[in-house]
């Protein structure tokens, strides 16, 4: 035995749901971090695009020579450079418009030596268009007369979705009440700090290196390469440091090839970056929903049937956001027991902008509606038959082992201890009570306290053939380890995750843990950052690659020490006897020991997690996720009935975890979740015009500073998720969805009104308080 | 277009440059001098993600500031507070409680924060978001930035390190 | 162009104001007077197009905020919007503009924009443009021929014109000394908390016990420029200011404005609000222990 282990004796400790920072904080915050902003390579272009600015209309003509003629300019492009290019979830984007769709449409683009020469050159193309009338919503788009936006959907017919359970006639006849109601869900869009960048350069075998802001590197190049008409093993997809993503950048959007294919023609590196005003007009949107939904109930409380007819503006192209019935429906048929279901949503082309995928993904937009039935029914059925308004939330509320119609396997469910815990925490019962009973007084400002709930999966979301993840794990000399792993870090905080876990396994410190995760030449697939799963799926393939290495280590050990490698441990960079934590060996001894020997014996490893979750089909019927989990948020309001402005002045939260990982980490998503669906709720709002964006401005799009977010009390149930990595689920999706019905619940416990149509600005708010006054009168 | 010859202390560096007349400070700091830790967020003075430290402890929005007005000046980014291989107590603050996501709004946010302790080194938790409305976050829903001044507050006046970590 | 590539123009840096007034003279509206900017650099950014960019950054003699209990408060052209905040003496004699100054935009837009910007503008949302004329005051303007005073109740025009003719340089405001019982207040009304105005409103009233001798009440965001509401003035003017005049008053405010539709908000909303706001802001100034916001 050598003589720095005598005596030494290492107790076993956990790191899981500990603090853990975030391992990349330090150079962020002296700026160090180079984001792809911030990138130049040497002989770089700067790539610029002539957006249409107008929805609809055919180009008669461009005009590219004055442009062309500017000193600096290297190259400007048309569709007719890129004529048979596709892109987009059914193909029916490109990356240069022969005729203009709507506002953002690319028309022309731009490679000159720097951002201000080809701001210039796109003022000297000028293009002739011929304007079309155009569709502006999807109820215009259906109609017999509406102008077709896309030649290969007559009728303007986008996406569909469909799902049935049950006889629905039957179960209206057997509802005491039914709730009827039309739920108008408004844009929204992302606001990423760090604009939409991206840096393209070919090298001299055709291979194409993208610097990208994706969050999906893998099936990126999938979607990327017929937009540039090459190979996708010809892409390599490089992910530097990105200022924020929540689902913006889970496509390919048409700056991406633009910058490809400025890059390929012209020979040297060309790198695209969004002002902006651009950032908002381009983007991604959530997608906008209008959603008729009836619920039933029986006078005891029990939910007797849910139907959801959902028509979406699909905009003039089809990328993620008419895709979320996926989860809209689950929320339909998941949300409480319901046995009934019916279930239909339709995409309708138009002029408007297009919708992507957004943190919440559907449910933000389903929940604002079920969440306000919800409480339409316990409001009922508390003044009618006087019954506890948690008392009928419990009694629809899933048990664990329960199966939703959609055959959504509930293993762990713990929303009953969600409800209560939070009701009690909030002191809801007496609060809503006491704020009922004042809302008829006189007096100009009303409190509110409103309940909301939801559920979403929280193990992956099997849309794709594969929800997997795979991880390499490899251990130097000095027992430092490196962990390659598919999943993309876009701020969310997988890099303290994974060395958190890592170094759980391995008895490392985190800090000895390094994460590679930015290049898709090194990494293994992955199938992006959505759906609530990195913690669940790539944790799980870090725990796994860390046990064989930890395995591996301790068959070694177990040789040299004499005893079974059952007997044995890693701790605090030391084996160690499990059963009184004596010191064997100083781990990066033993991995010396292992390697330096006859027949070497390194520590490489590998793991591919494939979750067990069943592939969504087009019926709908699978067990989609590997778990699901739910929130219920309990917010308090003070509303000005003179002004119709609304404060959040507290928000008490419960949400299933799973188990904690990192508490650091968990409580700074909730909160940065919880933001998102605030400003969705009260400020943030996209003004169109005939699809024209009135306020692409942080000046004029309000989303929430400091001052703006309430106290926020959090409670983690801790359900203990058998598939989970330690138990945990997935979880930031959820603080996003609930927030806003649980503000809309709390405005009318202050008011008497309900807000179908967020937000619920001061101008919504008052005249709805007006009108009430004018009725009640 | 005219151009302008001025020198800049930054980060306590003197530093010439000759920048035309429509150049921001926001990129001459980045794309002149390299200071990338300076970013665009907006380009209107609304999001804070340009804030940078002029003269001492008054913060101005770099990308709503032209260079050529700014000879003489000395300004601070967030590259320049560290002092000894030490990090600025804010930036610790920072980095210990979670306040930092993606990060892109971390410079201007720590500087901002620097100047709102300097002129009040005890602040109540409405005055730090009072003072923290220029500077949008769109990851955290800032409740750790807050808690993250707070800290940074008990830092610098518990040890009486003077703001800028001099 | 964009918020990332402003346009091309010349920037002069006078070292006087009697370069200063040259420059005008020789460029008039070729040139626009940079002091903040960050009204001026955003709109270059976007629709605005100039040859020549006029500098105050090294003109001396412009910078002096000073308040004389006997002559009033001056204002200079590079006095920022930080400054005024920082002053004990507009704390505590023009409480409304002190108010105004301390919501105006963000804290690092507060430590370059200046009043007289402010005024010059010539917005309808301009917040200390609206304390100021609630107060009162007077625009010392010079140009090649020598000086003028232009009191701001002549000064502005329509929404972004005002009475400064193209070879003026704004050298400074002058506030009058506050009258005896004079209270005055700033209020407005926003979509988050930074923000421009979807409404605002100021006032200043001359009290003597319970009742107002003489009352100015301007509102913004109601009409081209901000306004002056002369029927509630006259209201209040030799009454008591009970709460039944306030209800009255608040009734009648919508009779005195003309609101739009924008981004910010609606016609409908602003003529709703208006009256409870300038109700608001009476109090305001009634109560000054309330005044900070």
């Amino acid at each position: 035995m050598a003589e720095d282990v005598a005596f030494k004796h290492i107790e076993k400790t956990s790191l899981i749901g500990k603090r853990i920072k975030k391992p990349d904080a330090p150079a962020k915050a002296i700026g160090k971090t180079r984001y792809i902003n911030d990138m130049v390579l040497p002989q770089m272009l700067y790539g610029k695009i002539l957006h249409a600015g107008r929805p609809h209309a055919e180009i008669i003509s461009i005009d590219t020579s004055e442009a062309e003629k500017l000193a600096g300019v290297h190259l400007v492009i048309t569709a007719k450079d890129t004529p048979d290019l596709k892109l987009g979830f059914v193909k029916d984007n490109a990356p240069l418009k022969s005729k203009v769709l709507c506002e953002r449409d690319e028309v022309a683009a731009v490679a000159a030596e720097s951002e201000a020469i080809a701001a210039a050159a796109i003022k000297l193309i000028k293009v002739s268009y011929k304007d079309l009338p155009g569709v502006f919503s999807a109820k215009d788009g259906l109609k017999k007369d509406a102008p077709q936006i896309q030649e290969n959907f007559p009728g303007n017919k986008s996406l569909k979705f469909k799902f049935k359970h049950g006889d629905l006639a039957e179960a209206e006849a057997g509802s005491d009440i039914i709730l009827d109601h039309v739920f108008n869900v408004h844009y929204v869009t992302h606001c990423c700090m760090g604009t939409s960048c991206a840096i393209a350069d070919f090298d001299h075998n055709g291979k194409l290196t993208i610097y990208s802001q994706t969050q999906y590197p893998y099936n990126y190049k999938m979607d990327l390469a017929p937009a540039l008409g090459i190979d996708p093993g010809d892409i390599r997809v490089i992910q530097p440091t990105t200022g924020g993503s929540f689902g913006a950048k889970l496509d390919v959007y048409p700056y991406e090839p633009v910058a490809a294919i400025l890059a390929q023609k012209t020979g040297r590196p060309v790198k695209v970056l969004f002002d902006r005003e651009e950032e908002f007009i381009n983007s991604p949107t959530r997608q906008p929903a209008a959603i008729h939904l009836r619920t039933g109930c029986t006078s005891d409380g029990i939910l007797t049937f849910r139907s959801a007819d959902v028509l979406m503006d699909n905009g003039a192209y089809t990328s993620w956001g008419p895709t979320v019935p996926v989860i809209m429906m689950r929320t339909v048929s998941g949300h409480y027991r319901v046995p009934v279901i019916d279930f239909k949503a339709q995409a309708v082309y138009s002029n408007n902008a297009y919708a992507g995928s957004f943190r919440g993904y559907g449910n933000v937009q389903m929940t604002y509606a079920t969440a306000q039935h919800m409480d339409m029914f316990a409001e009922e059925l508390s003044e009618k038959h006087g019954m506890d308004p948690i008392e009928f939330h419990l009694k629809n509320a899933q048990k664990s082992g329960e199966v939703t119609p959609q055959k959504s396997y509930l293993r762990e469910c713990v929303l009953a201890e969600c409800l209560t815990t939070a009701a009690a925490a909030s002191d809801y019962v007496n609060k809503h009570k006491t704020y009922t009973e004042a809302c008829t007084e006189e007096g100009r400002y009303k409190r509110g306290i409103g309940l909301a709930s939801s559920i979403h999966n929280a193990g992956g979301a099997k849309i794709h053939k594969s929800d997997g993840c795979g991880t390499i794990l490899k251990m130097d000399d000095y027992a430092r380890v490196t962990v390659i792993t598919g999943a993309s870090e876009i701020g969310q905080g997988i890099d303290a995750v994974i060395s958190q876990i890592v170094s759980e396994e391995l008895g490392v410190p985190p800090e000895h843990v390094t994460l590679v995760n930015n290049d898709s030449d090194i990494g293994p697939w992955d199938v992006g950052v959505h759906a609530s799963r990195t913690t669940f799926i790539a944790g799980n393939g870090a725990k796994r690659a860390a046990i064989k290495a930890k395995k591996q280590i301790l068959a070694a050990a177990s040789k040299q020490a004499n005893v079974t490698a059952e007997e044995l441990d890693l701790r605090g960079g030391y084996v160690v006897q499990d059963k009184d934590g004596a010191a064997v060996i100083r781990l990066d001894r033993m991995l010396r020991q292992m390697h330096f020997q006859p027949t070497p014996d390194v520590v490489m490893v590998s793991d591919y997690y494939e979750p067990n979750s069943e592939l969504e089909g087009k019926d709908h019927i699978s067990d989609h996720s590997a778990a699901y989990s739910h929130a219920v948020h309990i917010a308090e309001v003070v509303v000005d009935t003179y002004t119709g402005e609304v404060k959040v002045e507290k928000v008490t939260m419960a949400q299933d975890v799973g188990r904690v990982i990192n508490r650091m980490g968990l409580e700074a998503q909730m909160e940065g979740g919880l933001a998102f669906g605030l400003g969705f709720a009260l400020s943030e709002e996209m003004i169109f015009e005939e699809g024209r964006l009135l306020n692409p401005s942080f000046r004029d799009y309000k989303v929430p500073t400091a001052p703006e977010m309430p106290e926020i009390e959090m409670h983690f149930i801790e359900s203990d998720c058998e598939e989970g990595p330690y138990g945990a689920k997935g979880i930031a999706e959820l603080p996003t969805i609930v927030i806003a019905p649980a503000i809309a619940n709390a405005v009318y416990n202050a008011t008497g009104i309900r807000f179908l149509n967020p937000p619920m600005s001061p101008e919504k708010v008052a005249r709805a308080i007006w009108e009430k006054k004018q009725a009640d009168s | 277009m005219k151009k302008h010859a001025i020198t800049l202390t930054v980060n306590g560096e003197e530093r010439d440059l000759i920048v035309p007349s429509n150049r921001t400070l926001l990129d001459a700091l980045r794309d002149d001098l390299g200071y990338t830790d300076t970013k665009y967020g907006c380009g209107t003075g609304e999001c804070g993600a340009c804030t940078i430290l002029v003269d001492g402890m008054t913060t101005i929005n770099g990308c709503l500031t032209l260079a050529a007005t700014m000879n003489g000046k000395s300004i601070t980014t967030a590259a320049g507070l560290a002092r000894n291989g030490h990090l600025h107590p804010v930036q610790e603050a920072f980095i210990e409680n979670d306040a930092i996501q993606c990060g892109f709004c971390t410079p201007g946010m720590v500087l901002k924060t620097i100047s709102l302790l300097d002129e009040n080194p005890r602040p109540t938790e409405a005055e730090i978001r009072h003072g923290l409305e220029g500077n949008i976050c769109r990851c955290t829903g800032y409740t750790k930035i807050v808690e993250a001044v707070q800290d940074a507050s008990r830092r610098i006046t518990g040890s009486n390190v003077s703001a800028i970590g001099e | 162009m964009s918020s990332r590539v402003m346009r091309d123009f010349d920037l002069l840096l006078p070292e006087s104001i009697e370069e200063t007034i040259a420059l005008l003279a020789r460029h008039k509206d070729k040139s626009a007077v940079l002091a903040g900017g960050t009204d001026l650099l955003v709109a270059l950014k976007f629709d605005y197009s100039i040859d020549n960019v006029i500098s105050l950054a090294l003109v001396p003699g412009l910078d002096e905020l000073d308040f004389d209990p006997a002559r009033g408060l001056t204002i200079g052209a590079k006095v920022t919007i930080a400054d005024v905040l920082r002053s004990q003496d507009v704390k505590d004699n023009y409480p409304a503009l002190w108010q105004a100054a301390q919501v105006f935009a963000t804290p690092q837009l507060r430590n370059t924009a200046t009043v007289l910007g402010n005024i010059l503008r010539a917005s309808p949302a301009g917040d200390c443009s609206a304390a100021l004329y609630a107060t009162g005051g007077s625009l010392l303007l010079k140009n090649a021929k020598g000086c003028r005073n232009i009191d701001l109740d002549d000064f502005w025009i329509s929404y972004g014109v005002t009475a400064r003719c193209v070879d003026e340089l704004a050298i400074s405001l002058h506030v009058p000394v506050p009258a005896q019982g004079e209270k005055s207040a700033f209020r407005r009304m926003t979509r988050t908390t930074e923000d421009l105005s979807k409404i605002n409103a100021a006032v200043c009233l001359q009290m003597a016990g319970e009742t107002c001798h003489k009352a100015r009440v301007v509102m913004g965001c109601v009409g081209p420029t901000l306004l002056r509401l002369p029927k509630v003035e006259k209201m209040l003017a030799g009454a008591a200011v009970t709460p039944e005049l306030l209800r009255d008053i608040s009734n009648v405010v919508i009779s005195e404005i003309a609101p739009i539709d924008d981004q910010r908000s609606s016609a409908e909303y602003r003529n709703k609000v208006a009256g409870v706001l300038v109700k608001r802001v009476i109090e305001a100034a009634l109560n000054a222990k309330e005044n900070d916001q």
